[in-house]
């Protein structure tokens, strides 16, 4: 190394620093002339120095290195490291590998060749440059082409063929006999390279003259990027283990923007594994991901459409979710599907499940045993089947009592029970898939049984849209084609109730296989569903191709080469890495082929001497003598004021000090303290803070002045009587108040109100379904005993219910649960005994012989209680002193007061008067 | 600052060298600018200022006395003994204008001031004669500047003395008086920074001390004189300008200095006080009132 100058005839000037020298030895500053009278008085002391001070001797040196810097910062000084290339009278062929693994140093590998270039100047020597890519070498012209040339050469974005380039250069050393070759080898290459240096040497009598230039710099490459589960999946290759420096992944979307960066520490192997983890949604928009601080296109793994991770969204509207989970049909459908796919669910509070889950961006929806949609719900279903979204239904009993027009086929109104008690038949198998079921591939197990399933009207395309039976030919799952998507339609429910095929491994096969249906849906628009192999004939146009550095070219590309939709060759001037895209085709070439090779260069060449690329650029080191006289002159200053001024007492500016305290305080940023949640409206604090009964306004005014009042000595008695202490009633606008913050709501169903509108339709159903329960009261019991036919409340009542999703009712049976939980009544009545009540069906199980005991055990509260008794006026004619009266009249009051604290307390309490411990002492009180 | 360079100027000096037309419009300008200060000062004096407490000839009342044998006995006042029983001499105070001479030294160094004072020590020196000879000249006593006019109780005294300054300044005069021929037991002032040659001064107090006359030297400084506030490298010029010290470290030499200058000002002190003078020091960045009070204090020595 050594230190040269541009300009070295500016050193000249060096000689004149003597004159300075003395120059300012001859001439001190002129002291201070101040005038004095008592003069004479000065003179009796110590005589005066006659001469002058010189100047200190510490201004002198320093002003003297001050003109040396300057003179030297002229002079154009700089440091070069490394010595020279020698280069012999020979002509020079400078051979760059311009492949992507040179990229990371590639400016040190121009700044080398323009030194070389410039010796070769120095010594006349011709001057050839070769990129490995190139087709040919270009003739000689002069010096400053070839500079031309190498300022505009760039690393391709591929690793290219050197047998070619073998043949080329050996067609160069023919006709330029004695040339010495330079080759600047990649830090990664094919194997064949090897070859490219041993078949230049072995094959002539003057074997040319080969020095080789390479760097062991810090190359890592990604490849194989696969979108997992939980997070994506990439191989990484670390060639040069002796600098295992921690790595960066940073991942990008389709635009550039960057959605999220992860750091790993740990030491790789030369061929390791990273598991990047990150949320579903983001890693469904990443479309490149790379390694920070390599600037190579082999750091760089592209991510098309085939690496998106379908998403699930699983409506399963059992109430068993809850209470008994691991029978659930969610469970069975989120174990089938969770291996391969994210699943989503609604949460359990909301009022728009549906739209819950259509808003997550699902690409299929499955709902099991839904029976009813609301309209909204059902427009946006059928929205999402036409956009192309999938929809897998499953039956159950809701769906058996209900059914809308989202079906393949038109069902049956019954479902058919096979194996009960009261069956003719046993439980069927299925039968072998035909070819033209999607499932054709899959075995079907020996010991899956159907018990229970829902029938299809026989129509002339039944057949078409089955694509599994029972032995007996009936249709298990039937589907059909709407608009862009499919829909599934599976003929049993989504748990173990109806068959045991949600827990054999055909059932996962088949959900899998569903759900990648529903992603590929959206390519294959025109062909069939059953299709599922790709047409290789589909050529996709390129959008954005990386260049030799990692980075996307800029601007459409109209003149690369198109790829075919099964590409898989190398990457090569024919096969640029990049995105391609077909309408809604994407496919990424990745810039390192599956199949492709690599191992390090001084693997690959063993038998020659590899020099490593010295830093041979210069310093320019004439900034920092500027620098430095800066700094010196700096000095020269402080040095040249007098010392008085120097000694400034800062503790006498106490405004001073607060200046610069204020300056130099810390600058926290001031956080705005986040201004107080506001206050729930009071009526709905009063109703979070205590529990109270509601009844719902039906806008005529005595109806709810009677529900009211009714509603008021209720909760008078349960205060006196229980250990339950609700506040005041309150009357409910169901437009606007929340529901969920009352346990019962009392309905005096009014017929002129009109019907209640969807939304609030939709309060109802998830008030239900989430544990409330309603008393829907007709009022019309003493009237309705006689009458045959409905009365006016009863069809209002039944309109409603038949937008609702609600279950099956029955009349309260005698050993219902609700006649048992406080007191023990007969059954609910009103201010007489003559009426009816109904209460959700609790079904028997027809395979479950537990449940064939007297005592019903229902798991849930049932969510509606429909009476005729006019419960609220008894409940206001209610007087303390009823209680004990023996007038009939006055006891029946007692008695519906009664029920009305059962009903009460049924909704509150449970299942937990079911509770199979006191059943002996309820049996005994009932029979006596 | 805490530390502040300190500068000198010349001021009558300075602007003798350019023409002497300018310089006596600016002069007479300068005193009479002189002569309205020194009257302000002069009236807030006038406050404080007592009746001698002698008794003597005049004609105005002072006390009645008991009569005591060996008093003339045309002295008694029969009115006043009439109210009485006893006998009273009625007395009167004494009356008897003194004469006060005063001097003021125009000499080149007098004209100098340093940034640590506000006057120049001649404007100062003029000013405390001014005020000297109006306080004076109320009290019925005749004032005169030695050597050049005769002791008078004109009123306009200030006017009067000035018209004789602008003509020493002019000459520059600055050798103490010769003192001859003052009228016996006058009171004499001299008004100095009595840097130059004491010899003189030696002699014009001999010569004082010797026609009966006392008096005050007062010895009027500039506060870099006592000081001595220089700490640059610096060339010391004399105001005549025919010497000058070159000092490296000024910051040295400061108490030294300062020792040899109260030496000098111990010597003074002492030649005025063997001919019986009383001797003050008053520096220019003290207040004019001070020095006057002190003087006036002294004035009957």
């Amino acid at each position: 190394m050594h230190l040269s100058f541009y300009h070295p005839l500016y050193l000249i000037s060096l000689l004149l620093l003597p004159f300075i020298y003395f120059l300012i030895k001859l001439t001190p500053p002129p002291p201070r002339v101040i005038l004095f009278p008592p003069i004479n008085i000065l003179k009796k002391l110590v005589p005066a120095e006659k001469t002058p001070k010189n100047s200190p001797l510490l201004l002198l040196i320093v002003r003297l290195l001050l003109g040396g810097a300057i003179i030297t910062a002229l002079a154009g000084p700089y440091y070069q490291i490394s010595d020279k290339v020698i280069i012999n009278n020979q002509p020079l062929l400078i051979v760059v590998d311009d492949s992507w693994s040179s990229a990371q140093d590639w400016d040190q590998r121009k700044n080398f060749i323009q030194n070389l270039i410039h010796e070769a100047e120095l010594q006349s020597v011709p001057t050839y440059i070769y990129a490995a890519s190139d087709n040919n070498i270009s003739q000689f012209i002069d010096y400053a082409t070839t500079r031309n040339k190498i300022k505009i050469l760039n690393p391709k974005p591929y690793v290219p063929n050197y047998s070619e380039a073998i043949n080329i250069i050996r067609e160069f050393t023919k006709s330029h006999e004695n040339c010495h070759i330079v080759w600047l080898a990649p830090a990664l290459a094919h194997p064949d390279a090897g070859e490219f240096i041993t078949s230049l040497e072995s094959d002539k009598k003057k074997t040319p003259n080969i020095s080789i230039y390479a760097n062991h710099n810090d190359v890592k490459i990604l490849r194989n990027p696969i979108n997992q589960k939980e997070a994506i999946h990439i191989d990484i290759e670390n060639y040069n283990q002796s600098l295992n420096s921690p790595i960066e992944i940073i991942a990008s979307d389709f635009y550039g923007n960057t959605l999220f960066q992860q750091h790993f520490d740990q030491k790789f192997q030369v061929k390791d594994k990273i598991i990047i983890k990150a949320p579903l949604e983001l890693r469904n928009k990443v479309s490149h991901l790379r390694i920070n601080n390599q600037h190579t296109a082999g750091s760089v793994a592209l991510l098309d459409d085939r690496s998106r991770r379908p998403r699930i969204g699983i409506f399963a509207q059992s109430k068993d979710n809850s209470t008994q989970p691991l029978l659930s049909a969610y469970y069975f459908l989120s174990k089938a599907l969770n291996p391969f796919t994210d699943i989503v669910i609604p949460n359990s509070g909301s009022i728009t499940p549906i739209d819950d889950l259509l808003s997550q961006n699902i690409t299929t929806l499955i709902l099991s045993d839904v029976g009813l949609l609301t309209e909204s719900d059902e427009h946006a279903v059928a929205k999402f089947l036409t956009d192309g979204g999938s929809l897998i239904r499953f039956s159950g009993p809701n769906l058996a009592a209900k059914a809308d027009d989202l079906l393949p086929v038109k069902l049956r109104p019954a479902s058919r029970n096979l194996g009960g008690a009261i069956s003719w038949e046993k439980p069927k198998k299925i039968a072998q898939f035909e070819h033209s079921s999607p499932f054709y591939e899959f075995s079907i197990p020996d010991d899956i049984l159907i018990s229970r399933q829902l029938l299809a009207e026989p129509t002339n395309d039944l057949n078409d849209k089955t694509w599994v039976r029972l032995e007996d030919g009936t249709p298990l799952v039937t589907a059909e084609r709407r608009g862009k998507g499919i829909l599934v339609f599976f003929h049993i429910s989504a748990d173990t109730s109806w068959s045991n095929l949600p827990i054999s491994g055909l059932f996962i096969d088949m959900l899998n296989k569903l759900s990648l249906y529903s992603f590929i849906s959206d390519e294959m628009k025109k062909n069939d569903v059953t299709e599922i192999n790709n047409s290789s004939q589909l050529s996709l146009r390129a959008v954005k191709l990386l260049d030799g550095f990692g980075n996307f070219l800029p601007g459409p590309i109209d003149s690369a080469p198109s790829i075919s939709l099964n590409n898989s060759g190398f990457t090569d001037s024919n096969n640029l890495p990049g995105f391609y895209l077909d309408g809604s085709i994407t496919r990424a070439v990745q810039p390192i082929s599956k199949n492709e090779i690599l191992s390090k260069i001084d693997d690959i060449i063993k038998n020659k001497t590899i020099n490593t690329l010295d830093d041979i650029s210069r310093y320019d080191l004439s900034s920092v003598f500027l620098l430095l006289s800066v700094l010196l002159f700096l000095v020269d200053t402080l040095l040249s004021t007098p010392k008085s001024y120097l000694s400034i007492n800062i503790f006498k500016f106490p405004k001073l000090i607060l200046f610069i305290m204020i300056l130099l305080a810390p600058n926290d940023e001031a956080y705005a303290t986040s201004s107080p949640s506001d206050q729930l409206p009071s009526k709905e604090m009063t109703s979070i803070l205590t529990s109270r009964l509601a009844n719902v306004l039906t806008g005529d005014n005595s109806i709810d002045a009677s529900a009211y009042d009714g509603l008021k000595h209720l909760t008078n008695e349960l205060r006196a009587r229980t250990s339950y202490e609700p506040g005041d009633p309150i009357g409910l606008d169901l437009n606007k108040d929340d529901l969920s913050l009352y346990p019962l709501i009392y309905w005096p169903i009014y017929a002129s109100m009109p019907q209640p509108n969807e939304k609030v339709i939709q309060k109802l159903a998830t008030f239900m379904r989430s544990g409330g329960t309603v008393i829907f009261d007709t009022r019309n019991g003493d009237a309705h005993s006689n009458v045959i036919g409905e009365s006016q409340e009863s069809s209002w009542l039944r309109l409603l219910l038949q937008q609702l999703d609600v279950p099956v009712v029955e009349q309260v049976p005698r050993d219902h649960v609700i006649t048992k939980t406080y007191y023990l009544i007969n059954k609910i009545q009103g201010s007489t005994e003559t009426c009816d009540s109904w209460v959700e069906k609790t079904f028997m199980d027809v395979a479950d012989e537990r449940r064939n005991n007297v005592i019903q055990s229902t798991d849930n509260v049932s969510s509606l209680i429909i009476t005729s008794c006019n419960l609220a006026s008894a409940w206001s004619r209610f007087s303390r002193e009823n209680t004990f009266s023996n007038n009939k009249d006055t006891h029946n009051l007692e008695l519906a007061m009664r029920s009305g604290i059962n009903i009460v307390m049924y909704t509150l309490t449970g299942n937990y008067k079911s509770d199979q411990v006191h059943k002996r002492r309820i049996i005994e009180r009932l029979q006596k | 600052m805490a530390v502040q360079r300190v500068t000198t100027r010349r001021h009558f000096v300075e602007d003798y060298k350019r023409s002497q037309l300018s310089l006596t419009d600016d002069l007479s300008l300068y005193l009479s600018q002189l002569i309205g200060r020194a009257k302000s000062v002069a009236s807030n004096i006038f406050e404080g200022l007592h009746k001698r407490p002698k008794a003597g000839m005049g004609d105005v009342f002072w006390q009645y006395r008991l009569y005591s044998a060996g008093d003339d006995p045309n002295r008694i006042d029969w009115k006043r003994s009439g109210r009485a029983d006893q006998i009273y001499i009625r007395e009167l105070q004494l009356q008897s204008p003194r004469n006060y001479y005063l001097w003021i030294d125009c000499a080149p160094s007098m004209a100098f001031s340093s940034s640590l004072a506000e006057q120049d020590k001649l404007s100062r020196a003029i000013m405390l004669a001014l005020i000297l000879a109006e306080i004076l000249v109320r009290g019925g006593d005749r004032v005169a500047l030695i050597g050049v006019m005769k002791p008078t109780q004109n009123r306009q005294i200030m006017d009067h003395l000035c018209y004789h300054i602008y003509e020493q300044i002019i000459e520059k005069k600055s050798n103490p008086p010769s003192a001859k021929n003052l009228i016996s037991k006058s009171h004499v002032i001299l008004l100095s920074d009595f840097l130059s040659d004491t010899t003189d001064l030696q002699s014009t107090l001999l010569t004082c001390s010797k026609q009966n006359c006392g008096g005050q030297v007062i010895m009027i400084s500039d506060p870099c004189e006592y000081k001595f506030p220089f700490n640059e490298e610096s060339l010391f010029v004399a105001t005549t300008e025919d010497s000058d010290y070159y000092a490296g470290n000024p910051q040295s030499l400061q108490t030294e200095y300062q020792n040899e200058y109260s030496k000098y000002c111990q010597q003074i002190k002492y030649a005025a006080q063997s001919a019986s003078f009383s001797y003050l020091y008053h520096s220019t960045d003290q207040p004019i009132s001070r020095a006057i009070n002190k003087i006036i204090d002294h004035l009957y020595d």
